[in-house]
């Protein structure tokens, strides 16, 4: 792929910092959308209504996705909102805001069905779609996990396999991270999202 | 896009004061989808009173950031009061005056905010619109005349918002036009005639009252003879009121003591000028191009006639005509103006001479219309020999180059408009070779008789026009000051208050019609209840001589009535044989026996009239005729102008006529008075509405800084004018906006009612 301005417009991506950015499958193309609308919803100056407003309506519905409260209809909404930013904004800020979520819906539009329909996060980034699981076979049973969560969420004896309270579970990670054992694995697309959790209760 | 606004805009509707008239609730209603997808909990919230001062109340969480607040007062009103501040979704509108949104022309953010974001401190949360009945009408301030629509709710004035008129206001008024209205049903209103008994004024009926004043009219013209009698007539009054006012001095009583010039206005004149020589009709100021030059004399427009500021500001900076503006001082129009010129205040005549001069010694002048039009051109050509160029520049202190320049200027220019303001006026009064040479200027360069070309005096109020057409003028009687100094025995003062505007000695019967018991009115023998603009029909004629009808949009407060019916009454108790049962039949005489005035009924000023949209500078270019829009709402329509003498009689020939310029006064230590009047002041009419008291200044002299450093003052210092035997203490401001050797002192306020004009003046530290 050579880099010059045709090939990189062809792609849908733009010649200029943030245009291009590499990442591997440990990062979830949904959050990265989400991210970059953050940074637009922070630098927009305001003056024009889409950039303005529609990146914070992009926002707002890329962050319910992250957080499995995704809806049917939302990759339609969200291509219909990135299409009305695109054409009316009236800075190059607020026209080329919505190329994450455009680029990403084009090539990883997989991504966002799993998100949406199957509760799935596959780089396993979105904590709404994720869950940390602590695999008895190989937990030591050593306390650190214990002793540093910060919800307090893991119960267990000295030795004896942990396990996790997913009431409180906050998914911050820190027992993946200080496990010597590597007894902690994120899992995703168990069984159920968030939304049909709530569908459960209701029923 | 709408959906996205709705994401950020809060439900405010059932309690906003643009519900019902809002554009984003109309373009959601026609277009907008009936479920927001946007999730209620992620919506802006922000403060919803920032009191954007003293006038408008901002609502911050129903902004869309539209920034067309901010346009308007950069664009059209030009007062950078208002910007934007933070980003994104904090994106705020802030006022970066002090004192806060400190603009002549804030009102008109009100209507064109989109949504309610910006709303009247006056009307807010007062009445929906839709329970508001618009009457429409005219402002009853200053000379503009601008179309109004009075809203009106339980016989009270609720607000006042502009009538579309693209010749007269467009869409704009001032904030004095829009805020100053509860005069009308203030609570101190006359309600009942009163009758001097004793050292009281008491109650008393109409019939009493009126045939107590008809009485003694007619006494004292038996005892003293008619000349005995005088009649000072404001002008505010309506056109009706005037032409019966003269009618019953003229014909009934026979006296021929009229005026209307009371206090600062008694500088009104150039009424045979604009006779003449008045801008053609179809001059629209707002859409004057870079065909036209456009003279500004001796004027404010800024605090005298706002919108017309407005409208020549948006002249130049959208079709670029040709500003250019003289005065012996630094008026906010000189801004825009292509050329800004401070002569020497008195050597107005020796500008003007400089300038014809100039034209001459050029070869500029307009040989055609001179050949076909004027009697007396080589004449008057050698009687300006002495008076060079260079001679007239030093005398008027304006560079010669600089002279010459605005000469060729106004020469070469396919149309040129005078407009000549209350400096220009006293200059003319003072001396003839002003009026003489402005005359001159238009005749030589040919510029009248067409639309864009001839002379707008710009009078000081909304009516002022019309009482000179009705002669409300000193010519054989005697003038305003005779009259207030006890000169008559019986003096019949309507809608003016010569009391409050200078010395008065009480004649011998004084009979007072107005509004409030003002000054004169206390010293009455009887007060006669008016009703105001409000209450009734008639007409005014503006400044551009254009005759306006207004309809009554209130019942009469308490037992008031108009002022014809009261001097109709007055003039069949002294033996007239007057039937007038409504306003509209006393314009029908009018329209029947002035010629000027001539087809001018009820009915034709109501006709709706089309007016050529004009190409806009920017964007929307159309050529669609307009209709006068909110003239179809009751039928009544921008009005008519008169035509003046050049216009109307394509064949009279016109003398030019030559005054020598007035001794030029010597040089005096003392400074030139230069009084300027500020939009807010101490007048009746607006001491009676709080809202706008606090934009009333607080009143100040202004000195050059030349004069300032020898007077060893300070901007901001306490300085003591004395003049004639006042001696009045104020606040300096040095800021370089009059010339050395002047110094300026707003009139009206507190403490500097009666300024004398021209007057000199001693300045010393306090
Ligand atoms: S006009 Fe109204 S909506 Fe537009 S920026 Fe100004 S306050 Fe906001
Ligand atoms: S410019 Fe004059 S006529 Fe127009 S609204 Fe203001 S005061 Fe009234």
């Amino acid at each position: 792929m050579p880099i010059d301005y045709e090939s990189l417009t062809a792609l849908g991506a733009i010649m200029g910092s943030g245009g291009l950015v590499v990442v591997d499958e440990d990062t979830c193309m949904v959050d990265l959308a989400r991210y970059f609308m953050n940074f637009v919803q922070e630098e927009s100056c305001g003056k024009c209504t889409p950039c303005r407003l529609g990146t914070k309506a992009m926002l707002d519905t890329l962050t319910r996705i992250t957080q499995g409260r995704g809806e049917a209809g939302d990759i339609e909404y969200l291509a219909e909102l990135a299409d009305a930013v695109k054409t009316s904004a009236l800075c190059g800020l607020g026209q080329t805001a919505p190329n994450p979520v455009l680029t990403t819906l084009r090539y990883f539009h997989d991504e966002y069905a799993e998100h949406l329909y199957g509760g799935v996060c596959r780089a396993r980034v979105c904590k709404g779609l994720i869950r940390y699981e602590i695999i008895p076979e190989l937990c030591a049973g050593c306390l650190v996990c214990l002793r540093n969560c910060t919800m307090n969420a893991i119960v267990g004896e000295k030795l004896k396999p942990h396990s996790i309270n997913y009431a409180l579970c906050g998914k911050c990670g820190v027992c993946k991270a200080l496990c010597k054992f590597d007894a902690v694995r994120v899992t995703t697309g168990n069984g159920y999202s968030l939304k049909q959790l709530d569908r459960a209760i209701v029923q | 896009m709408l959906e996205f606004l709705l994401t950020s805009h809060p439900l405010d509707c059932p309690i906003c004061d643009k519900g019902g008239e809002c554009p984003l609730q109309n373009l959601t209603m026609a277009y907008g989808p009936g479920k927001s997808r946007f999730p209620v909990e992620s919506k802006f919230h922000n403060e919803k009173r920032v009191p954007l001062g003293d006038l408008i109340m901002l609502d911050r969480e129903r902004c869309i950031q539209c920034s067309r607040c901010v346009r308007l007062q950069d664009e059209i009103a030009d007062d950078h009061v208002l910007g934007f501040q933070a980003r994104g979704r904090g994106l705020e509108i802030v006022s970066l005056s002090d004192p806060p949104f400190d603009s002549k022309f804030s009102g008109n953010t009100i209507d064109i905010c989109p949504v309610g974001a910006l709303t009247s401190r006056d009307f807010r949360l007062s009445a929906r619109v839709w329970e508001v009945r618009d009457y429409p009408s005219v402002c009853a301030h200053c000379s503009v005349g601008c179309n109004i629509l009075i809203g009106e709710r339980d016989h009270d004035i609720k607000r006042i918002v502009p009538r579309e008129n693209e010749s007269v206001n467009e869409i704009f008024l001032c904030d004095k036009g829009r805020f100053v209205h509860h005069f009308a049903t203030a609570p101190e209103r006359l309600t009942t005639p009163l009758i001097r008994r004793g050292w009281k004024l008491e109650v008393g009926s109409w019939n009493e009252a009126l045939n107590l004043v008809a009485s003694k009219f007619a006494e004292t013209r038996t005892q003293h003879g008619a000349s005995a009698l005088g009649g000072l007539g404001g002008d505010r009054a309506s056109n009706e009121d005037l032409y019966l006012f003269q009618k019953l001095f003229r014909q009934v009583i026979g006296s021929n003591n009229l005026e209307h010039r009371v206090g600062w206005s008694a500088t009104n004149v150039g009424a045979d000028l604009v006779r003449l020589y008045g801008a053609g009709v179809g001059t629209n100021l707002g859409a004057l191009d870079k065909n036209v030059t456009v003279l500004v004399l001796g004027a404010d427009p800024e605090e005298e006639q706002p919108v017309i500021r407005l409208r020549l500001t948006k002249s130049v900076r959208w079709y670029g005509a040709n500003l250019i503006v003289a005065n012996g001082r630094v008026t906010k129009l000189a801004k825009h103006a292509k050329q800004s010129l401070v002569y020497k205040y008195g050597a107005e005549a020796y500008f003007l001479l400089g300038v014809i001069r100039a034209i001459v010694d050029e070869g500029l002048e307009n040989r055609d219309f001179i050949a076909a039009r004027v009697a007396n051109f080589e004449e008057f050509a050698k009687s300006l020999e002495p008076n060079t160029v260079e001679r007239c520049a030093e005398l008027c202190h304006v560079k010669p180059e600089k002279i010459r320049d605005a000469a060729r200027q106004i020469a070469q220019s396919p149309n040129l408009l005078i407009l000549s303001g209350r400096e220009a006026m006293f200059a003319q009064q003072n001396d003839p070779a002003v009026a003489s040479g402005i005359a001159a200027l238009l005749l030589i360069t040919g510029h009248v008789g067409r639309a864009n070309n001839g002379l707008i005096a710009l009078y000081p109020h909304n009516n002022s026009m019309g009482a000179l057409d009705f002669g409300l003028l000193s010519e054989g009687g005697l003038s305003v000051r005779e009259m207030a100094s006890g000169k008559v025995r019986a003096l019949y003062a309507m809608a003016c208050d010569p009391a409050a505007a200078g010395e008065f000695t009480k004649p011998a019967f004084l009979v007072v019609q107005d509004l409030f018991l003002t000054e004169t009115a206390k010293l009455a023998d009887v007060v006669l209840p008016a009703q105001s603009f409000a209450e009734r029909e008639g007409t005014f004629t503006n400044t551009e001589r254009r005759v306006q009808l207004f309809r009554a949009a209130l019942k009469p407060i308490g037992e008031s009535k108009p002022d014809w019916w009261i001097i109709a009454e007055i003039a069949k108790r002294l033996g007239a044989e007057w039937k007038y049962g409504r306003s509209s039949e006393i314009m029908e005489e009018i329209a029947a026996t002035a010629p000027r005035y001539a087809g001018m009924t009820y009915a034709a000023l109501a006709e709706n009239v089309k007016m050529p949209r004009p190409a806009y500078g920017q964007g929307n270019p159309s050529d669609q005729p307009t209709e006068i829009a909110m003239g179809e709402l009751e039928n009544v329509s921008s009005g008519k102008a008169w035509r003046s003498v050049a216009e109307s009689e394509p064949n009279a020939k016109f003398e030019l006529v030559w005054n020598e310029p007035g001794q030029q006064s010597p040089e005096d230590s003392r400074q030139y008075l230069a009084v300027a009047r500020s939009l807010y002041d101490r007048g009746t009419l607006m001491s009676q509405t709080q809202i706008v008291r606090p934009r009333v200044p607080k009143p100040w002299v202004e000195i050059n800084s030349q004069d300032a450093e020898q007077l060893g003052i300070e901007n901001g210092a306490r300085v003591r004018v004395s003049f004639d035997s006042r001696v009045i203490e104020l606040t300096a401001r040095v800021d370089g906006h009059v010339p050395p050797d002047a110094v300026l002192i707003p009139s009206n306020l507190d403490g500097t009612a009666a300024l004398p004009l021209g007057a000199r003046v001693k300045v010393e530290k306090v």
